[in-house]
């Protein structure tokens, strides 16, 4: 394929091109582009142990791609015919094959099932059918393998980011338009180039993977899309010929405009990360205009390998991708009294300072207010100093072993193992926004509200769950007063037990004591 | 100050004999007036159950507990400052801030707190809407009054976690005492709905069994019984004014839904839907102006010639309905409370369109929808303290919004009210989590509240005006996610599909 037919191949995949509802059956055809993705690896390297196979996700993630290229095996492993689409299913077939996916996790059929599914609408049918098996299909099996698309981030592995960029922009870089305006200073070309280097497909995996960091999911087909998008901006050569032709410039069009405004909802996204809108204090060049400063600084972020996280205009994006990276490295766990990592120890202080309300204690003090009596009088729990928590991979499971080590999760848990005999954890997610709003509150950033934010809930929620399982949790508490007006004091009110040594009689008072 | 010799008063639950039972209006409507804080109806409501076993409630202060000797502190210099503060930390635990706060009215001289036992119940003779949710739990025919009443005592008395645990040693610091009260029978209910016609009582029999299924549900599950004093005491009290205003949408007729917006204050929710929503409450409103109607309609009947005319007459500046005086015949007759005498001759001859120094003579509903246009937007009017119930109980519950005097008024499902909500289905379900578009339905068949568009939301919004678009809806779902996010209740599977669960399961969950 030469240039000129790449780039009329490239520029249906943009959704901005006219002909993009061609996209979908252009690729199926196109058998010449076909990556092994890890799933799909995966799948064949165990197939012989798998009993289930589910694949969920939306439209685009590449589901069928992967059954059609595992037809073959499938049925050299006897399995069922596949359900290529749970949606288009009739209610009855629904049920009938929950029913069979049932008897299979039970034992009780020797059946071995494929299924693909919208993870929505398979989730409803398993809720109306059966809550339990939810259950039984997530604890880890070694013979059920589930792939959710929606969890995957496709920017993950530097190497097969890097094998779907190359064999996707894939072509003979000659351009038989020898008559082209263009033909000299071929735009397309620059890009291609360009995106093909280290720095500049490491820029578009550090995009694709802050997109997943932050909470976002970028299917098979978004990310194909994308990368036409940078490489042709939505327009094939003749289109191109007229935008110069009216005026325009061909920098316009070149890769790192990738951050300028959009309609399109993924490439909003990616125009609100945009250098370019970056405060920081990295030192520019530039004393000269607006658009050669919005210019460098989208440049630079396709030429610094090393800072690409740190230019994106996402806050706390470097601290998140790097401790994200600490924990998933064995033993996956850390002590929080012991942990010296500086941002996980911000996070601990955040923690602090929402139950404190500004104090900064290294001890972590509970307070537990209700909250429909207003925050004027606080009522602090003083058990939880010296208690023993852990922050630790997403997957990690209590007994559970099978745990997918390579994966590279968007989140993390900050736990606490109560001494009960329920092998289970308290734990508190700590996903972007949560870990965004905990960092901002360590560096005193305090939003005067009325009512709790999500994330404060989240930590007021998780603190009540390890009160409640604590032994006399509730027999001190300290009440501490907002304002102080005249004769207004903090004081403390403990369970004070008394017991007659003669006949035995217990009684029980409370104790005052000034707090300040 | 405390009362140790607590009598064993084992009264009857309901139709206490200080009730307003000549109230001819509200005994037709159900209702004479809202209840205010929500807290207080809950405390009515337990009253039916239970007595506080005192003439008067003490105030829980410092002085008493020191003088109980359950309260012990060992520095004298502070006593002042920690008596203070004490007395101020009581002040705002045990409630009574937070029910003055919200109404100003409430009788200087009484305590009202929170029940952290039924000693600290507040009898109130008169309550406004007369044991309605009591009688309305009664036309159950499973109805259980004693299961109830322990149902309702293991949750709100029997209880230690968090703060109570000291709060109730400082307030068990008494005699235990006898507050159950005995069943007063079926038939004081059976007379309480003497007036519904038999589809009303049809419909109001279903909501008492509804509200008995949830009562039955909040006061048994764990997703509320574990919970401290303060939650369940709150989660109770939504629940029993959600049912007034159920009650106020189900006495209207059998099909109208309540158009709820998705989020209160949302941009994308202010064009058609907006004015849908805000047609959609004032039909609902407009029960209490159609009740009233038909009510004086009946009462008028008596005083009526045989034609079917009510003859008035305009003599010397005054008016007369049969030899009696205007003002005497809306008090007397109509049982008006507001102040008539305000209302001038010219007013009332230019109301019912009089020819002064004769008689007209007017037919009945031509003359009820005169007196109560007339009357019904005075302040204090029998029509403008019922119709309150409704806006009043919304805004309690943070289902009515805005929460102001706002003229124009809408339902919206909040934060607060969606984790309600939320609680109580997967609590009724007994599931950890669901699917979110299974919820909406059940907000829709079980309360009518219309979120989304869906096979019957057409039944239910028939007379909303104007009609929905399936765009208007779905902008709708989509600020109801965000709320139902707010509220930290939301999963998210993928970009159409959504799981609910409660907050504090929410980071746990584990799905495919």
């Amino acid at each position: 394929m030469n240039l000129r037919e790449k780039v009329e191949s490239l520029v249906r995949y943009c959704a901005q091109y006219q002909s993009h509802g061609y996209m979908m059956d252009e690729r199926n055809l196109n058998e010449e582009f076909n990556i092994l993705m890890p799933e799909e690896a995966n799948i064949r390297k165990n197939i012989e142990s798998y009993k289930v196979i589910l694949l969920t996700g939306e439209a685009g993630d590449g589901k069928s791609r992967i059954l059609r290229n595992i037809e073959p095996l499938l049925k050299q492993y006897h399995f069922s015919d596949p359900c290529q689409d749970f949606s288009a299913l009739t209610e009855e077939d629904k049920v009938r094959l929950i029913e069979r996916l049932k008897a299979v996790l039970d034992g009780v059929s020797d059946e071995r099932l494929i299924i693909l599914a919208n993870i929505g609408v398979f989730t409803q049918v398993i809720i109306q059918y059966d809550i339990a098996l939810m259950e039984k299909l997530t604890f880890a099996r070694s013979d059920v393998y589930i792939c959710n698309f929606e969890n995957r981030n496709l920017a993950e592995n530097p190497k097969t980011f890097e094998h779907i960029v190359t064999s996707f922009l894939d072509c003979d870089m000659y351009c038989p338009q020898q008559d082209c305006s263009c033909h000299t200073a071929c735009i397309y070309k620059k890009n291609i180039e360009k995106i093909k280097t280290d720095s500049g497909l490491e820029a578009v995996r550090t995009i694709c993977n802050a997109l997943y960091l932050i909470g976002g999911h970028i299917t098979f087909r978004e990310l194909l899309s994308l990368i036409a998008y940078i490489i042709t901006f939505g327009q094939d050569c003749q289109e191109r010929r007229d935008y110069i032709n009216k005026g325009n410039l061909l920098e316009s069009v070149a890769y790192y405009n990738v951050f300028q405004n959009s309609d399109d909802a993924l490439l909003g996204k990616i125009s609100n990360m945009d250098p370019a809108l970056k405060r920081d204090k990295t030192k520019s060049y530039v004393d000269d205009s607006k658009e050669e400063y919005i210019r460098y600084r989208r440049k630079l972020f396709f030429d610094q390998k090393d800072m690409q996280y740190e230019l994106l205009n996402i806050d706390y994006l470097v601290e998140f991708h790097d401790v994200l990276e600490y924990i998933d490295r064995p033993p996956y766990y850390y002590d929080t009294i012991h942990e010296k990592n500086s941002t996980l120890q911000m996070l601990k202080r955040g923690i602090n300072k929402i139950n404190n309300k500004g104090k900064s204690d290294t001890g972590l003090i509970v307070t537990d207010t209700p909250i429909i009596l207003g925050n004027k009088i606080r009522t602090e729990f003083l058990v939880m100093q010296d208690i023993s928590m852990i922050w630790h991979r997403y997957d990690l499971q209590i007994g559970c072993e099978n745990r997918s080590s390579e994966k590279k999760w968007n989140r993390f848990y900050l736990s606490y193992f109560p001494d009960t005999d329920e092998n289970t954890l308290i734990s508190l997610l700590i996903d972007y926004p949560q870990f965004k709003y905990l960092m901002m509150c360590s560096k005193d950033y305090f939003l005067n509200r009325n009512e709790l934010t999500v994330e404060e809930y989240a930590v007021n929620t998780f603190y009540r769950k390890i009160l409640q399982v604590q032994e006399r949790a509730y027999d001190s508490i300290v009440i501490r007063f907002e304002e102080k007006g005249k004769d207004i004091c903090d004081f403390s009110l403990t369970v004070h037990s008394e017991r007659n040594l003669f006949n035995h009689d217990q009684k029980q008072t409370i104790r005052i004591r000034r707090e300040d | 100050m405390f009362d140790d010799k607590k009598r064993n008063k084992a009264t009857s639950g309901s139709g206490s004999n200080n009730e307003k039972i000549n109230d001819g209006i509200a005994g037709y409507i159900g209702m004479s007036a809202p209840e205010t804080p929500k807290y207080l109806l809950t405390n009515n409501f337990l009253l039916d159950y239970f007595s506080n076993g005192t003439e008067m409630s003490p105030q829980y202060n410092f002085e008493l507990f020191e003088e109980k000797g359950v309260l012990a502190f060992e520095d004298d210099i502070n006593r002042d400052s920690l008596k203070n503060s004490f007395d101020s930390f009581m002040e705002c635990y045990l409630g009574e801030n937070t029910m003055r706060r919200e109404n100003r009215r409430l009788s200087k001289g009484t305590h009202f707190y929170f029940p952290f036992s039924p000693e600290m119940l507040t009898e109130n003779g008169s309550p406004n809407l007369r044991h309605m949710l009591f009688h309305m739990q009664n036309l159950d025919d499973d109805f259980n009054y004693t299961d109830m009443q322990k149902k309702l005592y293991n949750y709100v008395f029997n209880n230690i976690s968090g703060i109570n645990h000291i709060l109730k040693i400082l307030l068990h610091s008494q005699e235990e005492v006898i507050t159950n009260k005995s069943y007063p029978g079926r038939e004081i209910s059976v007379n309480f709905w003497a007036m519904l016609s038999s589809a009303e009582r049809k419909r109001i029999k279903r909501l008492g069994e509804n509200l008995n299924g949830d009562l039955n549900t909040l006061l048994t599950h764990e997703y509320f019984g574990k919970l401290d004093f303060y939650r369940k005491y709150n989660y109770l009290s939504i629940l029993l004014t959600s049912y007034i205003i159920q009650y106020i949408v189900f006495r209207g007729d059998a099909n109208t839904g309540i158009l709820c917006k998705g989020a209160p204050a949302d941009s994308r929710l202010n064009g058609v839907i907006h004015r849908a929503c805000c047609n959609n409450y004032v039909e609902i409103r407009n029960l209490f102006p159609k009740l009233l109607q038909r009510y004086y309609e009946e009462v008028v009947k008596k005083v009526a010639n045989d034609d079917g005319t009510i003859p008035v007459e305009a003599r010397a500046n005054h008016i007369y309905i049969k030899e009696m005086d205007f003002v005497e015949f809306a008090t007397g007759i109509l049982g008006s409370r507001s102040k008539m005498n305000d209302l001038s001759y010219d007013m009332l001859v230019h109301a019912f369109s009089l020819t002064p120094d004769s008689t007209t003579d007017i037919p009945i509903d031509d003359f009820v929808v005169r007196y109560i246009n007339l009357t019904g937007s005075k302040r204090g009017s029998v029509l403008s303290k019922i119709s309150s119930t409704l806006p009043t109980s919304g805004r309690q519950i943070e289902m009515i919004f805005p929460k102001g005097n706002a003229k124009h008024k809408y339902f919206a499902m909040s934060a607060s009210l969606t984790e309600f909500y939320v609680r109580l289905y997967l609590a009724d379900k007994g599931h950890v989590y669901d699917y979110l578009d299974n919820f909406i339905q059940y907000l829709q068949s079980k309360y009518r509240i219309v979120l989304t568009k869906t096979n019957d939301t057409e039944r239910l919004l028939r007379s909303v005006r104007p009609k929905l678009s399936a765009q208007e809806f779905s902008k709708n779902k989509s600020a109801f996610i965000d709320t139902l996010n707010a509220a930290n209740c939301l999963v998210k599977l993928s970009d159409s599909g959504y799981v609910i669960t409660l907050p504090e399961k929410k980071g746990v969950l584990k799905l495919v």
